[in-house]
């Protein structure tokens, strides 16, 4: 084997590198931390200026561990991102997926027990310049099981600037769909109600489509706070367009809030979200 | 027979009753016992015309041991038990959930960490925990002179495990405590406590 055949196969090595490089870049480093594992991903393959597109933090929890929704429940605390953009670049706020409800004794929490991508849009400038943008992320979150890690992760994710239509790739098409599903749609209302006795909330909604008639199973996931005990199962009843929601007034409780919101989740497929003023 | 149900009935309301006297703000602080650290039986009738302060720990909480190891809640002890005030630090894990503690080492955690509580309560069936629905360490309490409770939530404004949070956020309790003790209302009442899960 002569020196010729070195170089070659160096170069080759090269080559395959470079070839890997653009898949990779789509996606920060996993950032393996107790428990966890953190990436930042991109839904397309370059950014556009003059257009919207959007990122997202995976993370992807070890089996029997969970990390939280915004409104955590009892207990725990949702993950919060810090961003470093190039000027002309914005991030906007968490879409957050709708979460599972996971009990610990008499309490209750909300969040994701399997892998949840939380995806970000991304404005991006037409003054925006040059051949990449570089996302900096710093991303911190709780994940438990019984007992909790905090964790942080600093993100990098590099993105070639293009004027080119940004393509999307298959495998991370698919994280996106599956979080862009899990979007719950604002439940157009014809009505509602909340009534508050000493010992329970009586909240009423009246939807402006029977969107409630086919529902096997329903689940409600308050997003306000102080309202209503989420450790005590809510009692629901509901029929075409109408939904009864009895559920334990909350400990802590001090006055109706100005405005009533949560989820209701239709067979875990779809999540409406009801907000109103009482 | 109807005496019999009638009784039985009356006998359902009262438990009913008693089991309701849960903790409410600017109700009277339900009434509780449980055994300190050193054995001694503590109940809240020990501590007529005090203020008292509950504070629920577990010393493996990150959120508690953010507020330990930045030294916050050893100086919120030592300031206010240095004006008489009784703080007492409750530890609601069950045996063999994280935090559990014999008394031995609920001693030894309160001198390597300088702590200053006037008590430390081990209550590992939760009966006092269930009873002030104490849900994540650590929750604060501030009982009045009176045995009104007047502060249940949180330690303080920001919701995060991270020590450098500290000296940003307003801290409820030590602003409970100035108000109460300047004669005034509690102006944040009622928050929401935020940490781990009390390990029941």
């Amino acid at each position: 084997m002569g020196i010729g055949s070195k170089v070659l196969r160096g170069l080759a090595c090269l080559v395959s590198v470079a070839l890997a490089l653009p898949l990779q870049a789509l996606t920060s480093e996993v950032v393996r931390q107790p428990h966890i594992r953190a990436s930042l991903v991109s839904q397309a393959d370059s950014l556009q200026p003059g257009s919207a597109t959007r990122v997202g933090l995976l993370l992807q929890p070890d089996e029997h561990w969970h990390v939280y929704w915004r409104n955590p429940g009892d207990s725990g605390m949702p993950p919060s991102l810090q961003w470093q953009l190039p000027a002309g670049v914005e991030a906007g706020a968490i879409e957050w997926p709708f979460p599972e409800q996971i009990p610990v004794q008499h309490l209750m929490n909300f969040g994701y027990s399997d892998d949840v991508l939380l995806p970000v849009p991304l404005a991006v400038a037409g003054s925006v310049k040059g051949d990449t943008a570089v996302l900096s992320l710093r991303a911190s979150w709780l994940v438990c099981r019984e007992t909790c890690v905090p964790g942080t992760a600093q993100l990098r994710l590099s993105l070639p600037l293009s004027a080119a239509p940004a393509g999307l790739d298959a495998e991370r098409a698919a994280l996106f769909e599956r979080a862009l599903a899990r979007q719950p749609r604002p439940l157009p209302l014809l009505g509602a109600s909340a009534e508050v006795g000493s010992d329970t909330v009586a909240i009423d909604v009246f939807a402006a489509e029977p969107v409630f008639r086919q529902a096997q199973r329903l689940e409600f996931i308050p997003a306000t706070e102080g309202l209503v005990e989420y450790g005590q199962a809510a009692q629901l009843r509901w029929r075409d367009n109408l939904v009864q929601i009895r559920q334990a007034r909350s400990l802590t409780y001090t006055g109706l809030p100005q405005a009533v919101e949560g989820l209701l989740i239709v067979d875990r497929q779809q999540a409406w979200r009801v907000s109103f003023t009482p | 027979m109807k005496i019999l149900s009638a009784i039985a009935l009356a006998l359902t309301c009262l438990a009913a009753n008693i089991g309701a006297a849960a903790a409410a703000i600017n109700q009277p602080a339900p009434a509780f016992s449980a055994l300190d650290s050193y054995g001694n039986r503590v109940s809240l009738g020990d501590y007529a015309d005090k203020m008292v302060i509950l504070e629920w720990t577990n010393h493996l909480c990150p959120f508690v041991q953010k507020h330990y190891d930045s030294g916050s809640m050893q100086a919120l002890q030592k300031k206010y038990t240095g004006q008489g005030v009784v703080w007492l630090s409750v530890i609601s894990s069950a045996e063999g959930k994280q935090g559990h503690v014999s008394p031995e080492q609920a001693n030894q955690l309160t001198g390597s960490r300088e702590a200053m509580p006037s008590a430390v309560l081990i209550d590992a069936e939760g009966k006092m925990g269930r009873l002030y629905g104490a849900k994540t360490t650590p929750h604060m309490y501030i009982i009045d002179r009176q045995g009104i409770l007047r502060y249940m939530g949180a330690i303080d404004s920001i919701r995060s495990a991270n020590t450098a949070d500290i000296p940003r956020a307003t801290n409820y309790l030590d602003k409970g405590m100035s108000e109460l003790l300047a004669g005034r209302p509690v102006s944040e009442a009622v928050t929401r406590a935020y940490g781990c899960t009390v390990k029941y």
